[in-house]
């Protein structure tokens, strides 16, 4: 939950008192969606162009053209805002790469805001490829290019978090009798939440590198107990302690602890 | 209560919330019964307490994540503006946007007078002495406008009206809002815009009256000049209020002062892009028409009391309203 000056988050207080963490899109995850609604738009005008053409010698020159002109307008300044202000902060592109454009305070945009802040892309895209906006996102702590700042807005991304129940994997393991530990029996909630945080990436990371780094989280942890590690042996052994841990402490209460 | 217990305990409501959460953004909120929707934001309050609760006992970071994206879900799902409908657009232009534009005056003169001064110098000065419109208009298009309005300007875009109209849309609206976004750089782009408009549409116009063509560019232009320069120096006081919030935003942080006069400017700008949508379809079908020039002269005129009268008068309380009502506990102390 640390939120450092490093993390691209941000926390809004909701009004139930609550604070929301929000993981804010940066700009490699917006250029992308903005490239996405690009090849999106420029596929729009092809096939607009070609129903423009196929209607000629049907409806005459002028109408048709009138349309295509109507459309070149509204795909222009229209796209971001109508889709932004009537989806929920979302245009195509930016449901690709999961992104949201919320109010700063949490809550979802209103059509006003969405138009706002893709009215100021003109202001933004100068002087070249949102040279300006790519300027103010690195310059503001919630990567906010202009329109984002005028309307009050910020582009979060939308992943959706799994929770699995950590002791199901856990069931065969035995808990550390208390017995065996001569100093204390109290392993804190934040210690073990480090531990589940490792075992749910061990498939990410090779296993002798995951054996490495539990051991910087196992020693200390067996001294602070006064557990012995060396009981255990073979390869995996860090691992395995981590595990027993967890199992053991995220399972007792208050009173058991020492 | 430890944290297994707590998990075991809670987890089927998080389920349950989950679920109906996920028919509300898959299916409208609308489609849920009421006795849903209230279990729905019963939940998302439980939902919240258990947030605070593992946050402030550190109970996980994949557990805080978890309902932290639950809570933001439901978070969206019930915070919600209200949908717009077409009734809203018609109150909008209707009464809020001339309102909004009212309540805004200042800059809208200013707005005005940077429009109206370069514009008027250059256009008296080049009335009088149109060899100096070189100084500005190069030679080609002195000879373009001089040959666009030597004639009778009627019939000359025959058959095309609709795609000049859906022209003037693309381009003027565009110019419109480039107009307010420029605001964002402390008003200096929205000035550069009006005031380069200005200087270029002045000079045009005292480029043509003093050759002599301003009886056929004025029947041109009166129509739809009406609802199309207003438009532009609205655009032009939108743009201004977003510069001025960013450099003087008085007794309010930056971010207020934006949130808040933010929000009335972009409702200023798209009005002027409604505005700018009327003036299209008047400078595509009716300027250009074979329609006798009296004619449209008088109804140039009307339109431009039209527009006075639309902003002054528009969204203004009926005198009937007014009236005081007396509370009956006004009554009973009286």
């Amino acid at each position: 939950m640390t939120i450092t000056a490093l993390d691209t988050r941000t926390e809004i207080e909701t009004p139930e008192n609550v604070t929301l963490v929000f993981d804010l899109a940066g700009p490699g995850a917006r250029m992308g969606a903005y490239l996405v609604d690009v090849l999106i738009r420029a596929v729009a005008v092809s096939a607009g162009t070609l129903i423009t053409l196929f209607a000629f010698p049907l409806l005459g020159v002028s109408f048709p053209l009138g349309m295509m002109l109507i459309g070149l307008f509204l795909l222009e300044w229209g796209y971001g805002a109508l889709f932004e202000g009537l989806w929920r902060g979302r245009t195509p592109g930016k449901q690709v790469f999961r992104l949201r454009v919320v109010k700063d305070v949490g809550s979802p945009i209103s059509f006003y805001d969405a138009a706002l802040r893709n009215l100021l892309r003109a202001a933004d895209f100068l002087p070249i490829g949102y040279g300006v906006g790519l300027i103010c996102m690195t310059a503001t702590r919630r990567l906010q290019r202009i329109g984002d700042l005028v309307a009050g807005t910020i582009v979060v991304r939308g992943d959706q978090h799994l929770f699995e129940r950590s002791t199901a994997a856990f069931d065969r393991l035995d808990p550390i009798p208390p017995g065996e530990c001569s100093k204390s029996f109290d392993v804190s909630e934040r210690t073990l939440d480090v531990i589940e945080q490792l075992i749910w990436r061990r498939d990410a990371l090779p296993q002798r590198r995951v054996e490495e780094i539990a051991g910087f989280l196992a020693e200390p942890i067996a001294r602070q107990l006064g557990y012995s590690l060396d009981v255990e042996s073979g390869t995996g052994r860090n691992v395995y302690f981590l595990r027993r841990v967890l199992r053991t402490f995220s399972t007792i209460d208050e009173s058991e602890r020492r | 209560m430890n944290r297994d217990q707590f998990i075991t305990s809670r987890q089927p409501d998080w389920f349950q919330f989950e679920g109906l959460l996920l028919r509300a953004e898959e299916q409208r909120i609308r489609n849920l019964s009421g006795a849903e929707i209230a279990e729905l934001s019963a939940l998302y309050r439980g939902l919240c307490f258990d947030l605070s609760l593992v946050q402030s006992r550190d109970w996980g970071t994949s557990m805080s994540r978890y309902l932290n994206g639950l809570v933001v879900r439901g978070h969206n799902c019930l915070y919600r503006s209200p949908p717009g409908s077409f009734m809203d657009f018609v109150w909008f232009a209707m009464r809020e946007f001339p309102q909004l534009l009212r309540a805004n005056l200042r800059y809208f003169l200013v707005a005005l007078v940077l429009f109206v001064v370069p514009g008027g110098i250059c256009g008296t000065v080049v009335a009088i002495d149109p060899s100096q419109a070189g100084r500005i208009l190069p030679g080609q298009y002195q000879a373009m406008f001089e040959h666009m309005y030597s004639d009778s300007i009627s019939e000359q875009d025959a058959g095309m009206e609709s795609a000049m109209a859906g022209f003037y849309v693309q381009h003027n609206v565009g110019i419109a809002f480039r107009c307010f976004a420029l605001g964002a750089f402390a008003g200096v782009g929205t000035v550069i815009v009006l005031v380069y408009n200005s200087i270029v549409l002045g000079t045009v116009t005292g480029f043509l009256i003093g050759r002599g063509h301003s009886e056929n560019f004025f029947e041109f232009v009166i129509g739809h000049g009406s609802f199309e320069l207003t438009a532009i120096v609205v655009s032009g006081a939108a743009g201004l209020m977003i510069g001025h919030a960013l450099v003087h935003p008085g007794q309010r942080t930056p971010r207020d002062a934006l949130r808040i006069r933010g929000l009335e400017a972009v409702k200023i700008a798209l009005g002027a892009g409604v505005m700018l949508c009327v003036a299209a379809l008047i400078e595509g079908f009716w300027s250009p028409s074979s329609i006798p020039r009296d004619v449209k002269m008088a109804v140039g005129v009307v339109l431009w009391l039209v527009v006075v009268l639309y902003l002054t008068l528009g969204g203004r309380p009926r005198r009937r309203t007014q009236a005081v009502s007396v509370s009956p506990l006004q009554e009973s102390a009286a």
